[in-house]
């Protein structure tokens, strides 16, 4: 119950906006990325490239940031009314462990949401470029060069990278976003704060753990 | 040997008025067995005591012990603390829902969760109990929707489901018609015929003279003190 409305949050609900912004990546970047290689003469390094930009570094970010923003906020915000309320100690007094009933779902919902995201955002900016590249004229307007370019590109491990720029990013916002929220003790005013520190926290984390994870995988 | 152990059990607990609870208590001494109903009368407009917390484990005495069913709460982990309140029943004396949840969300809670019994199962009960509390449909908003007096009698009903050990009832009448009140005293009795444990912290004088609860314990908060009625019937301490 908990981890299907997480999910329907978090997830469903977020993909039109995740799309907008994908779509406004993809046209900006793709783009860009054509008429500068077409420019250097380079233009079968096309595909590489963008995988490198939007694959590996800018789709899961970007994803990671647009979640801490839209839902690891409501989460701390919602976990912290809880914790004011008493609603914790409620679900405590029913014998619902508050880790197992109101962290653990947040926390996974969240990580499947990220990889979720992340894999429309790539497509939605990989078709939005090439539509717009081709509308331009600054690409090629056959779908399958473009597709075959973009494929070239990419090597199993950005897959891997994809899996763990998303999940482990997710599970860790999840989490901060939880604690920060349960962490307030009792006072109304403390909320703003506790939903402040998520996001400074999730975001320096995120960060953090794309760092690492395009070291581990790429040098 | 289940029989030989008590629901509840308090030993020499104290605690001092802090910020979860607004008054203390001291040299708090009793027992329940299976069918007890031990009644604890205050003071009309005294402050929360925190007897249902520490019942409960959620609190822990400044000295003293708290035994559910044989086991200490301090002695026992998070998790088994977990099981051992999926086995009590409370009826808050302040706000007591989830207000993220519709009311019968909340209302199945505690069963779903710590039974396995199907969820229409519990549903099924939740409307049963709810008509006899005079309840007809039991509405599908979420508690900050619901009306008080809806909310106070859904309390009732939530603390009645399923075979709980023990229910504590924090000044259950508090916001409630007082018409409700023999729905509630009655169901009280049956519970306790089943081998139910109920604790019962009240301001009502007529909830402390009932003559019809069978195994019956009076107890009377005198500061932090809690004194036993000499008139009890059919008690054992």
């Amino acid at each position: 119950m908990v981890l299907s409305r997480q999910i329907l949050f978090t997830g469903y609900d977020a993909i039109g906006f995740i799309a907008v912004v994908a779509m406004l990546t993809g046209i900006s970047v793709v783009v860009q990325a054509q008429v500068w290689m077409g420019r250097l003469g380079q233009s079968e390094l096309l595909g590489p490239l963008l995988v490198t930009v939007i694959v590996r570094e800018v789709g899961p970010l970007l994803v990671n940031f647009i979640v801490i923003g839209r839902s690891a906020t409501a989460m701390a915000a919602e976990m912290a009314g809880m914790k004011v309320r008493r609603e914790v100690d409620v679900l405590d007094a029913q014998g619902l462990d508050p880790l197992a009933f109101l962290v653990m779902p947040r926390a996974i919902s969240m990580a499947c949401c990220v990889f979720g995201l992340a894999v429309l955002f790539i497509l939605f900016s990989f078709v939005s470029g090439y539509l717009s590249g081709a509308f331009l004229q600054t690409g090629p307007t056959d779908p399958a060069i473009f597709a075959r370019s973009v494929m070239r590109g990419m090597e199993p491990r950005d897959f891997y990278n994809v899996l763990a720029k998303t999940l482990l990013p997710g599970l860790v916002t999840g989490v901060i976003a939880t604690n920060e929220g349960l962490s307030v003790e009792g006072v109304a005013t403390d909320i703003p704060q506790a939903v402040t520190r998520t996001v400074t926290r999730s975001n320096l984390a995120v960060l953090i753990i794309s760092v690492i994870i395009s070291i581990l995988t790429y040098m | 040997m289940q029989e030989l152990t008590s629901i509840l059990e308090f030993k020499g607990v104290a605690m001092r008025a802090g910020a979860l609870q607004t008054t203390g208590i001291s040299g708090v001494d009793f027992s329940m067995n299976r069918g007890d109903i031990v009644l604890v009368m205050v003071e009309e407009g005294r402050e929360h005591i925190p007897l249902a917390a520490l019942a409960q484990g959620l609190l822990t005495p400044d000295s003293g012990k708290v035994f559910f069913n044989g086991e200490c709460w301090e002695e026992a982990g998070p998790g088994q603390q977990s099981m051992m309140r999926g086995k009590i029943r409370r009826v808050f004396e302040h706000y007591g829902w989830v207000t993220n949840l519709d009311m019968m969300e909340n209302l199945c809670l505690a069963e779903s969760h710590n039974t396995h019994r199907p969820l229409e199962d519990i549903m099924q009960e939740v409307r049963s109990l709810a008509r006899r509390f005079g309840i007809e449909a039991v509405p599908e908003a979420r508690p900050t929707r619901v009306h008080p007096l809806i909310l106070r009698k859904l309390e009732w009903v939530r603390a009645f489901v399923g075979s709980p050990d023990l229910i504590l009832l924090e000044r259950p009448f508090s916001g409630a018609p007082k018409a409700n009140a023999a729905q509630l005293m009655e169901a009280v009795c049956e519970a306790a015929k089943r081998g139910v444990a109920v604790l019962w912290i009240s301001d009502e004088p007529r909830v402390f003279e009932c003559r019809e609860f069978a195994c019956v314990r009076r107890f009377r908060m005198d500061g932090d003190r809690m004194l036993a009625e000499k008139s009890n019937k059919g008690t054992s301490t």
